[in-house]
C-alpha cells in the first residue's frame, strides 16, 4: 500500500512515524520530525559537536545543501533531510 | 606510487589511502616542500558549475599530528554569487611554486585555527569536506 509518506519516512501500527536518516554509513532512527543537530551528531559519535557542522546532503555522498551547527534543529520530515555528513567547523587565514 | 610517497610517514601513508578509498576522482601528491605535501584532490567541490573540481591541499607530513595550511588551485574560486572568493586569495603566491608547473596559480592561506583537534589519519575525509565548506562559504 502506498502511505504517501516521504522516503525517509516509516509509519509503524498506524500513528507512529519513524524518521531514518543516514550520517555518513550510519543509520540513525527518530520518532520526532524536529531533532537537535547536536543530537544527530552526538547519535554519529561525535563528543564535542559545537566543534563541527551538520551538513544534508542532496543524496548520498552527494554535495551539501545545507548545513546546520550544534544549536540548530533539523526539521527531518523537509526535502533533503535523508543524508548528512560532518565536517570540521572553525578555521581562519594567516 | 610515487618516490614521494614511498617515503611517507606511516600515519601520513595512512591517510593518503584512506582518502583514496573514501573519496571519488583522482588522489596524489604533486610535491613536498618544507614539510607539507601538495595533495591533489581532484574532487573538491566548487560553487560554480563552469568551474573544474579539485585542488592541492597543502598537508603537513606529521598529519594529523600537525595541521593543514591553505589550499592551491588553477583557477581563481567563485563564490555561490560569481563572485572571486577574496577571503585569504593569494594569486601567483610563493605557496604554489611547488605545483606552478602543472597548473598551481591561486593560493588561499587558510587555516585550521578554531577548528577541531585532528586525532586519526582518517580524518582526512573531514579535512577535504571543510576546504570544500571553505570554498562554499566564499
Amino acid at each position: 500500500m502506498n502511505t504517501g509518506l516521504g522516503r525517509n519516512e516509516a509509519e509503524r501500527e498506524g500513528s507512529h512515524k519513524e524518521y531514518v536518516i543516514f550520517v555518513g554509513d550510519i543509520e540513525e532512527k527518530w520518532r520526532e520530525a524536529h531533532v537537535s543537530a547536536e543530537k544527530i551528531m552526538r547519535e554519529a559519535g561525535v563528543t564535542e559537536p559545537d566543534k563541527f557542522i551538520l551538513e544534508a546532503l542532496d543524496h548520498k555522498g552527494g554535495n551539501p545543501v545545507a548545513e546546520f551547527t550544534s544549536k540548530d534543529s533539523v526539521d527531518l520530515a523537509a526535502k533533503d533531510r535523508e543524508f548528512f555528513r560532518i565536517t570540521p567547523g572553525g578555521g581562519g587565514r594567516s | 606510487m610515487s618516490d614521494a610517497e614511498a617515503e611517507l610517514p606511516a600515519p601520513f601513508a595512512e591517510a593518503l589511502a584512506y582518502v583514496h578509498s573514501h573519496r571519488d576522482g583522482e588522489v596524489r601528491i604533486d610535491a613536498v616542500k618544507d614539510n607539507f605535501a601538495y595533495l591533489w584532490i581532484g574532487s573538491i567541490a566548487k560553487n560554480q558549475s563552469s568551474e573544474t573540481p579539485g585542488g592541492w591541499i597543502r598537508l603537513p607530513l606529521a598529519f594529523p599530528y600537525a595541521n593543514p595550511h591553505g589550499l592551491v588551485t588553477r583557477e581563481a574560486l567563485r563564490s555561490s554569487g560569481e563572485r572571486l572568493v577574496s577571503d585569504g586569495h593569494n594569486p601567483n603566491h610563493d605557496m604554489c611554486a611547488p605545483v606552478r608547473g602543472v597548473g598551481g596559480a591561486h593560493y588561499y592561506s587558510w587555516t585550521w585555527e578554531n577548528a577541531p583537534q585532528l586525532r586519526s589519519p582518517q580524518d582526512i575525509v573531514g579535512v577535504v569536506q571543510w576546504y570544500e565548506r571553505r570554498i562554499r562559504l566564499g
